[in-house]
């Protein structure tokens, strides 16, 4: 009698699946080690950082108050008028200097009928009166050559019918 | 057996979208910002802020401490006096006065104008080193307010040379703005009968001790800079004089 298997079973049913055993626990395990890194993230942010960020949020509240209420007005105004003071003190112009410089340059036939300074351009304006054209030109050449100026500019010369002198302004730029 | 087939494959799909939907949002989630990543950026930003706000508040107590004491009663003085916190247009009046007459000249006019707006802000502090922005620091800047002051006097040249040069040393800051010298007679030219007429500019600093932040660029300095009151001392030879009422009542306003 030819041996017949009737057998219904499946051969691969004594052999393991592919996923089954090793592989499916070792899946397993990584989506637990997974869930646990999840859940340490959530525990770490919501209990750590954030609580952390609030109490450092409210340590440094604390010391803004405390500087509010401390001297720290008188302390930021003197250091804000030192501040101020500091930019201030090297404006300003000491005319008396300028006034020495033009005196060592005045020609003797030559003297000043008006002086004027504005800081604004930095020029001052001299109305000067000579003797003769020859002195108004020698007066201009004194403040040319001085080198005291960055510019000097001779203005229109004019003469004077009552004393016979010659009007001449001279516009000088301070360096 | 088909269950256990599928079981495996099936964690693996959870595993990965538990991983791309969970897991790395929960550690770095730039669009909210609430990824441990960025929580953790947060804390270190919050404690360096802490940090700075400790050393700030050392050294404002330590500056306190120091312009409390006896050695600097001198120089907050000076720079009160130099800046003041008002016009103080009495104080200025009484000084140019005082230098007038010691000079012996014959002062014609003195006159203080109340400040405008627009002339504010003509004396801004230096900028910050503080790294701010600069929309910031503008706005922390302290700003004096400017006024001007027509001053003229008659005389001599030597005295007008002198009084203008006491202006300048007045220790009050103050800076000219025009000056105009020429003949007090106008028929009597290259006389030394001279008329100066002068336009000063004075400044104050309202109190602006008003704490608005720990950012404020007068917190990143540790010490106060002295420098300054050193060239107030050195360079401002003319001390300013101190105005008393002395007597005052009167019955009748009206009467000399």
């Amino acid at each position: 009698m030819p041996n017949i298997n009737l057998s219904s079973i499946d051969e691969g049913a004594g052999r393991k699946a592919p996923f089954a055993g090793g592989a499916l626990t070792g899946v397993t395990v990584v989506l637990i080690l997974i869930l646990i890194l999840w859940g340490s993230l959530f525990l770490y942010k919501e209990y750590y950082l954030k609580k952390n960020i609030e109490q450092a949020k409210l340590d440094y509240a604390g010391y803004v108050e405390k500087m509010k209420n401390s001297d720290s007005k008188k302390v930021i105004d003197f250091q804000k008028r030192l501040d101020v003071s500091k930019e201030a003190i090297v404006k300003g112009r000491n005319i008396k200097g300028d006034l020495i410089q033009i005196e060592g340059l005045m020609v003797p036939a030559v003297y000043l009928t008006s002086y004027a300074y504005d800081d604004a351009t930095g020029k001052i304006l001299l109305n000067c009166s000579g003797d003769n054209f020859n002195t108004a030109a020698k007066q201009i050449l004194s403040f040319k050559s001085s080198g005291l100026f960055s510019q000097v500019t001779a203005g229109k010369t004019s003469l004077e019918p009552q004393s016979n002198r010659i009007l001449f302004p001279v516009e000088l730029k301070v360096k | 057996m088909k269950i256990k087939l599928l079981m495996a494959p099936s964690l693996i799909v959870i595993i990965i979208v538990l991983l791309i939907w969970y897991v790395y949002p929960a550690f770095t989630d730039p669009l909210t910002g609430n990824g441990v990543k960025e929580k953790a950026g947060e804390l270190k930003k919050e404690k360096q802020l802490l940090e700075d706000a400790k050393k700030k508040s050392e050294t404002i107590d330590n500056m306190a401490l120091e312009l409390n004491s006896q050695k600097m009663t001198s120089s907050r003085e000076l720079v009160m006096e130099y800046m003041p916190e008002s016009i103080k247009e009495y104080e200025i009046i009484d000084n140019l006065n005082y230098l007038v007459l010691k000079e012996e000249l014959q002062g014609t006019n003195i006159s203080v104008s109340q400040p405008v707006l627009s002339k504010t802000a003509a004396l801004p502090a230096l900028a910050s080193a503080s790294g701010g922005s600069a929309a910031a620091d503008e706005e922390a800047k302290p700003q004096a307010t400017l006024f001007l002051v027509d001053f003229s006097a008659q005389g001599g040249y030597e005295k007008i040379k002198s009084v203008f040069e006491k202006i300048f040393g007045l220790k009050r800051f103050n800076r000219l703005v025009s000056i105009k010298i020429d003949s007090a007679d106008a028929q009597n030219k290259g006389s030394d009968n001279l008329k100066a007429v002068a336009v000063l500019e004075f400044a104050f600093l309202k109190e602006s001790g008003n704490f608005s932040s720990l950012n404020d660029p007068v917190f990143s300095k540790s010490s106060f800079d002295l420098q300054t009151v050193g060239n107030i001392e050195k360079g401002k030879a003319t001390s300013l004089m101190d105005l008393q009422v002395d007597q005052k009542g009167k019955t009748n306003p009206f009467i000399p």
